[in-house]
């Protein structure tokens, strides 16, 4: 199924720097024809196609022969065991990989059909382009409103105006306006966990990403929280193309579209079953994912 | 005697063996602080009455016994100036490509670093001789505030490199994956987040090198002499406080006076150097939210 859309890529060949995504192109794919679940999402193409992926660390392998396309619009859950390369898969899709000592990447990760593992890729474009939080919020520690401007002044944003309507405009995106509008000048590292987590996803949405890579982005979190979270990925769908890295099954299932399931035998991570949330869940076609997704294995 | 009362006596003596060592384990604080109290208190003395405005701006005359030290603190402010104004970048510059941009354990870093370990352990007056050879005589700047300063910077360069590395390093890799995300170049990264929060170890390095080169008197004998005129400009030969002091105590009889005024003026500079630090870390907490101790 997957290797048909490679078929096409070709026309596709897109550079990142034409990616730039207005307000109004993500606004579109909010309508029905895209957000409406999985089924819906099948017909666009993939955001992402990943093939014969391969990492190691050292020398040791971290994932091996990974193959996957992320859909447009929805929110991919990356599920598995802890050390099965969940984290070192996000990292490849922006390659925050190149940041970690000893890492190797083999294969290819498409974006748009533009392989941003080839030389002359534009990071920075790219990792404007593809916004990524972590499990720890890791704020700036400097004021609120110096986190969020930081960026956009870095991407060449400096317009006064412009800069504190996008400030207000992520900062209700996340839910977070009312709570800080009157200590935006106060530091980041005095709100709650939960806050400064929000604030960290308010800080990636300033650059306007296409998409969001979060790497266990509630598992620091209280379940008030955590639930804050959930609901604001929930909204996400059909407005950014998402990927969430998640050791809580549930919620793999309350946010997902899709699910993919990482197993790592002891020669690097593979993907034992991937598909809609549905069917991984309630109709694995793989042994070992219906024992993983029904809690009888970790 | 009952069996139960033996813990309980073994129990006493071991109080009474802690009751006898505690005070003298706390004598030795004390004794170290009533030296320093004492030198302090006898540098106060002798020098509080020399402290006033005439003293402080006029020239020094009859070798320095009467008069003042005003050519003097100018001679000082220009050479630490000019020291910091050289090391300080130059510093910066060097840990930055340390810490950041060449790889951890290579060679060139474990290189760089014994270098620097062993230019920090080499003694002034070695700076001095190298000041004396290298700035006055082949670069031709001869014995002045040019060439004592730039020998000050060459001497306090390990310092500040080897404490702005380490603040750098201290930082988490976190800020930098948080920066790289976002897409900020490298450069971009650490001169937005990385600087900033180095910042207090950068400045406890840099007032530790300013206590070394405020102090110095052998790498500067060689370098920027030791005229106690007015400086007219940076070619000219400068007298710093500490060979002030130096020159008064073992030089001039009858000069013990102002050298007590000289050198509470260099205790009362240190003294607020050390008070500015604490402010400035003071106003850095409370603008990052961040703790920071001055020993890690
Ligand atoms: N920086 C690194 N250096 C060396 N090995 C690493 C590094 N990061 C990860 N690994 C190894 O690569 C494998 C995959 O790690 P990864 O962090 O991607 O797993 P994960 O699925 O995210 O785990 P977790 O659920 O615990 O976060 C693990 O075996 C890990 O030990
Ligand atoms: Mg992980």
């Amino acid at each position: 199924m997957a290797d048909s859309h490679l078929a096409s890529a070709d026309r596709h060949e897109l550079h990142l720097d034409a990616l730039d995504r207005h307000p109004d192109v993500a606004d579109a794919a909010t309508s029905p024809a895209n957000g409406n679940g999985p089924a819906a999402q099948r017909q666009g193409e993939p955001v992402w196609q990943v093939r014969d992926l391969n990492v190691t660390y050292a020398g040791m392998a971290a994932l091996s022969g990974i193959d996957m396309d992320i859909h447009d619009g929805g929110v991919t859950a990356i599920i598995g065991p802890s050390g099965c390369g969940k984290s070192t898969f996000l990292f490849c899709l922006n390659r925050l990989s190149d940041l970690i000592p000893g890492c190797r990447v083999d294969g290819r990760v498409m974006l748009h059909s533009h392989d941003i593992f080839s030389p002359g890729t534009d990071l920075t474009a790219l990792r404007r382009h593809v916004g990524i939080i972590f499990q720890k919020p890791n704020p700036f520690p400097t004021t609120i409103w110096r986190n969020l401007e930081m960026p956009l002044k870095q991407s060449g944003i400096r317009d006064k105006a412009e800069i504190a309507a996008r400030i207000e405009e992520c900062l209700t995106a996340v839910g977070l306006w009312n709570e800080v509008r009157d200590r935006l000048r106060r530091p980041a590292l005095g709100l709650s966990g939960g806050q400064q987590q929000r604030l960290c996803i308010a800080r990636a949405l300033t650059l306007r990403p296409e998409a969001l890579l979060m790497d266990e982005p509630c598992s620091a979190l209280d379940p008030i929280a955590t639930g804050v979270i959930e609901e604001l990925i929930g909204e996400f769908r059909g407005k950014y193309t998402t990927v969430v890295v998640t050791h809580n099954l549930g919620q793999a299932r309350r946010i997902g579209t899709d699910v993919a399931f990482f197993w790592n035998e002891g020669r690097g991570g593979r993907i034992i079953e991937r598909g809609p949330v549905e069917k991984v869940f309630d109709a694995p076609e793989d042994d070992l994912t219906r024992l993983y997704v029904e809690g009888r294995i970790a | 005697m009952s069996e139960a009362s033996q813990p309980l006596l073994a129990h006493r003596s071991a109080l009474r063996r802690v009751d006898w060592s505690a005070p003298a384990v706390c004598a030795i604080p004390v004794a170290v602080v009533a030296v320093m109290a004492w030198m302090l208190g006898e540098i106060a003395w002798l020098g509080a009455d020399k402290l006033s405005w005439t003293f402080l701006t006029e020239a020094p005359r009859n070798a320095g016994r009467e008069g003042g030290i005003g050519p003097i603190i100018a001679s000082t402010g220009l050479i630490v100036g000019i020291c910091l104004a050289t090391a300080l970048p130059l510093a910066v510059a060097t840990s930055v490509l340390i810490a950041e941009y060449l790889p951890a354990h290579s060679r060139t870093v474990r290189v760089m670093r014994t270098l620097l370990d062993v230019l920090a352990a080499v003694p002034s007056i070695v700076f001095g001789v190298f000041g004396y050879a290298f700035f006055a005589l082949a670069l031709g700047f001869g014995f002045s505030i040019l060439s004592g300063g730039l020998t000050l910077a060459t001497m306090i360069l390990p310092i500040l490199i080897g404490s702005i590395e380490q603040s750098l390093r201290a930082v988490p890799l976190d800020m930098r994956i948080a920066g790289a995300g976002l897409g900020m170049t490298r450069p971009a990264v650490i001169a937005r987040v990385l600087l900033p929060l180095a910042s207090p170890g950068i400045l406890a390095g840099t007032l530790l090198g300013l206590g070394r080169a405020l102090a110095e008197t052998a790498a500067l004998v060689f370098t920027s002499g030791y005229v106690a005129r007015m400086p007219e400009s940076l070619l000219d030969s400068g007298r710093t406080l500490s060979i002030h002091v130096f020159d008064l105590s073992m030089n001039v009889p009858g000069g013990s006076g102002p050298a007590a005024g000289t050198t509470l003026l260099l205790v009362l500079l240190l003294l607020v150097l050390n008070g500015a630090l604490l402010w400035l870390i003071a106003i850095w907490r409370r603008r990052t939210g961040m703790s920071f101790t001055l020993t890690p």
